[in-house]
This record gives C-alpha cells, sequence and structure tokens, in this order.
C-alpha cells in the first residue's frame, strides 16, 4: 500500500476528510447566487430602461466584470474596499472573510446573470404583452403571469451554466485565506510528505464533479417544469 | 526601491505615511506598470497554445459525437463532464502532480519522479478547459447549419468532403464564433491562477510586485487595467471578424 504510485485507499480517505468543508463551498455559492440573482435583476433593468445613463452604466459593468479575473476581483475587494470605504469613515475591515467572498462572487455572477435575463427579455415577442392587454390584464399581471414564467423558463439552461462556474469560482476564495474545499486539499496534501499529493487532488475534483452533476440534476427538473412553456 | 531587510513594521508604518488617506500610492503605481507589464507575454504565450490545444480538442472530441462513435461518444461525455465541473485550479494540481508521481513508482515524489515544465502543465490545463467548453460550441454550431443546405448541395453535385468544407464550415464559424470569443476570455482570465505552480505572468508578477512594501492595491489595479485592455482587444477583434464573415451572406 505505501509503495504503490497511486492509492484508491488514500482517495477514500480525503474525500471524507474533505466532505466537511463541502458546507462551506456551498454557503457561498449559495448566497452568491441569491445576492448575484438581485443584483442581475437590477443590472437587466438598467439595460431596458429608457435611460442612457443607467443603460451605459449596466453595459459598462458588464463589460468591466467580462473582463476582470475572478481572482483579481477578489483580491481588489478584499484589499481595497475597506481602504476605499475607509477614507468615507466606514469601517469594514473586522468583517469576515466570507462577506467578501460572497461579495465578490456575486457581483461578478450578477453581470452573467443580467446577460441571460435580457436576451431571455428580448426573446419574448411583444404580441404576448398585447395579449395580455386584450384580455384585460394589468401591467403588473402581465409581467407576473405571463412575461416572467416564459422568460424563466428560457433563462434556465444559461442561469445553470452560470451557477456551475460560480461553484467553480468559489474555489479561490483561499487566497483571501478562507478554509474550504480546495485549501483543506492543500493542507491535506502537504501533510502528506509529497508522497500523496495526486491522490487528495483527485478527491477535490471528485467532489468538485459529485456537486456540479447534482446542480446540472436540480436545474434539469425544474426545467422540465417550465417545459410546458416552451 | 526599498532593498535588503525591512521589518514589516518599518515597511506598514511606510505605508501609512499620509496618515489614514494612504488609499493608493500613485508613484509606486508609475514605477511598477512596467513589472507587471513584462507579464504580458507570458499570459498571451500561454492562453494562445491554450487555445490551439483547446481547438484540436474540441474538434477531436465534436467529431466524435456528431459521428457517435461507439465507447468514444460515452468517454467523450465524461471527459467533457469532468472537465466543466472541476474546478481549473483544482485540474492544474492534478496534472501537477499526477506525472512526477506515477512516474516515481511509490517511493517519495518529487525528486525520483519525471518532472515537467510548469508552463507544459499550465497548457494541458487551460487546453483541457478550452476542449471541453469548444467540444460543445463546435457541436451547435454544426447542428445550426439547416439540413436543407447539406441537401441543396448533394442535389447540385457536390461530394460529401465538399459539402462539408464549402457549406457547412463557412456558417458554422459564423454561429461559434461569440462562444469562442467567450472561452479565449475565460481562458485568458483563467491564467490568473498559474502563479501557483511559480509561473510569472501578469498576475505572478503582481503578486512579487506588491510583495515588496505590501501594495497590493496599486499591483493588483496595474493587473487589473492590463487584462481589461487585453479582453477587451481580444472582444473587438473578434467581433470584427465576426461582422466580416457575415457580410458574406
Amino acid at each position: 500500500m505505501q509503495n504503490s504510485a497511486f492509492s484508491i485507499h488514500f482517495v477514500v480517505n480525503s474525500l471524507v476528510t474533505l466532505l466537511h468543508y463541502v458546507p462551506i463551498t456551498l454557503l457561498i455559492t449559495a448566497l452568491s447566487i441569491c445576492l448575484g440573482l438581485v443584483l442581475g435583476l437590477f443590472v437587466t433593468i438598467g439595460q431596458l430602461v429608457p435611460n442612457r445613463v443607467l443603460n451605459g452604466l449596466s453595459i459598462g459593468f458588464i463589460a468591466l466584470m467580462r473582463g476582470t479575473p475572478m481572482l483579481l476581483l477578489l483580491l481588489l475587494i478584499y484589499y481595497g474596499l475597506p481602504l476605499l470605504l475607509q477614507s468615507f469613515a466606514i469601517d469594514i475591515s473586522g468583517w469576515n472573510q466570507v462577506v467578501f467572498a460572497i461579495l465578490a462572487l456575486s457581483i461578478n455572477i450578477s453581470a452573467y446573470f443580467s446577460e441571460t435575463m435580457r436576451s431571455a427579455y428580448s426573446a419574448i415577442s411583444a404580441d404576448q404583452y398585447e395579449a395580455g392587454l386584450s384580455v384585460g390584464m394589468s401591467n403588473k399581471r402581465i409581467i407576473s403571469r405571463i412575461i416572467v414564467p416564459q422568460a424563466t423558463a428560457i433563462a434556465l439552461p444559461n442561469i445553470g451554466n452560470s451557477m456551475i462556474s460560480i461553484i467553480k469560482h468559489s474555489s479561490l476564495v483561499y487566497a483571501i485565506g478562507i478554509t474550504d474545499i480546495y485549501q483543506q486539499a492543500q493542507t491535506v496534501a502537504s501533510s502528506t510528505f509529497g508522497m500523496r499529493q495526486l491522490e487528495v487532488f483527485v478527491a477535490v475534483a471528485l467532489i468538485y464533479w459529485m456537486i456540479c452533476i447534482l446542480v446540472e440534476r436540480i436545474i434539469a427538473v425544474i426545467e422540465g417544469r417550465f417545459s410546458y412553456l416552451r | 526601491m526599498r532593498e535588503g531587510s525591512a521589518t514589516y513594521a518599518e515597511l506598514y508604518a511606510d505605508y501609512h505615511e499620509f496618515g489614514a488617506i494612504a488609499l493608493f500610492n500613485t508613484a509606486f503605481f508609475k514605477e511598477s506598470f512596467p513589472q507587471v507589464l513584462s507579464g504580458v507575454p507570458l499570459t498571451l504565450g500561454l492562453s494562445l497554445a491554450s487555445i490551439l490545444a483547446g481547438i484540436i480538442l474540441g474538434l477531436l472530441i465534436a467529431a466524435i459525437r456528431i459521428k457517435n462513435i461507439f465507447f468514444f461518444t460515452g468517454v467523450s461525455k465524461v471527459f467533457v463532464s469532468f472537465s466543466r465541473s472541476v474546478p481549473l485550479i483544482v485540474i492544474l494540481y492534478v496534472l501537477c502532480y499526477a506525472v512526477p508521481q506515477l512516474t516515481s513508482g511509490g517511493g517519495g515524489q518529487g525528486q525520483s519522479g519525471v518532472q515537467i515544465s510548469p508552463n507544459l502543465i499550465a497548457i494541458a490545463t487551460f487546453g483541457l478547459f478550452a476542449g471541453a467548453y469548444l467540444s460543445e460550441a463546435f457541436r451547435a454550431a454544426y447542428y445550426s447549419v439547416d439540413s436543407g443546405q447539406k441537401e441543396a448541395a448533394i442535389s447540385v453535385g457536390l461530394s460529401s468532403f465538399q459539402t462539408f468544407r464549402r457549406i457547412i464550415v463557412p456558417q458554422a464559424i459564423r454561429s461559434c464564433l461569440p462562444n469562442f470569443t467567450s472561452v479565449f476570455i475565460d481562458v485568458i482570465k483563467g491564467t490568473s491562477i498559474v502563479y501557483n505552480i511559480s509561473i510569472f505572468e501578469i498576475m505572478g508578477k503582481a503578486n512579487l510586485v506588491g510583495s515588496r512594501g505590501y501594495r497590493y492595491i496599486e499591483a493588483y489595479s496595474i493587473a487589473l487595467i492590463i487584462y481589461l485592455v487585453i479582453c477587451f482587444t481580444i472582444y473587438i477583434i473578434f467581433k470584427r471578424l465576426e461582422l466580416h464573415l457575415s457580410k458574406k451572406y
């Protein structure tokens, strides 16, 4: 066992140890997705309203996010935001790193969410709106009963892809000192004195793979629920 | 810049020399810009090599899945699912440790195993990532060409290779360009993690520069500007190409 090049036994051992750190990854991603959806909605509205300034701001924000590496955004927010707010006499340096991680991830993902939402919204033909009006529905009702359900059905596959990418990006939070699956894997790997590093990272890969497959399945089930609208 | 062994306290005091408003040291920013900029060739080189590897891998996988070759289709599906689900940094470390450990025969890896260059590991990592995403893009592009086009080509007497070369490829390229651009940009952004295996590209240089005098904000801001310029340039080039190609039809 000690002298084999690859030990399945050690993969299983690492897997069990690392599973304890799945909740922190899930917590960070779940909260980032929720916050990202809200932020994304605002950015989408900013793009759709007939207001040049808001349109420009939203488009600029999306372009900025698409050109910024996630790691860099995370570090800039972690190191830069407290300093920036300090000059406005707001002290956030005592906040937990997890808050910064969620902030950075959700800001990044909101740009991708808003692209998805905007394209889903524009995919619904104007006839749908007119049909709603013709049967006497109010504006609010048309949006909640006609536009949103159809737009959700169209947006779901892309929302799912963005969720997968946020799960993957969450592995970068090691850079600001959060112990998640990946960071713990580094600790476990270094405790093997260079003997069993490969096994540890294979275990990490398997954990992320399982999480992503699970998320894909859940999205597929929800998509199935919405399929009557397509 | 500071040389020799300044204590952390000294450096940190220096950082606050303007009091609480020492937000951003412009002099340091200007001075360090060329140093971070010197990482650009490596970032671009790694990204280009990875995207080329990704195109080859992506074409191969897309061909296997379109032709539906027994066994290989299953392998491709598993591979694509894996590469799309596992974070880049984890793939990077798996590849980094795989070759030395598996060739060492189990006795204390590192010295005895075969060592490969970090650049090669990075290219392999991003090549796998790009290959998985591009294979999906290529496949979707192939299916986006209307089957009537193929029938029309056969009816005027083109061979199946001619049909593929003259009819399908030109139209498929047009529809996969937006996806290709976004994968390319993702690869460039993704390479910011390779400093972990001691490759000093933009992010690596920024970390080096920032660690001197604890001025990370300035260093990371330089890196941010460089990344934005690179990504925008690539986006604009491919947007032009897209417009150019769509004019023909």
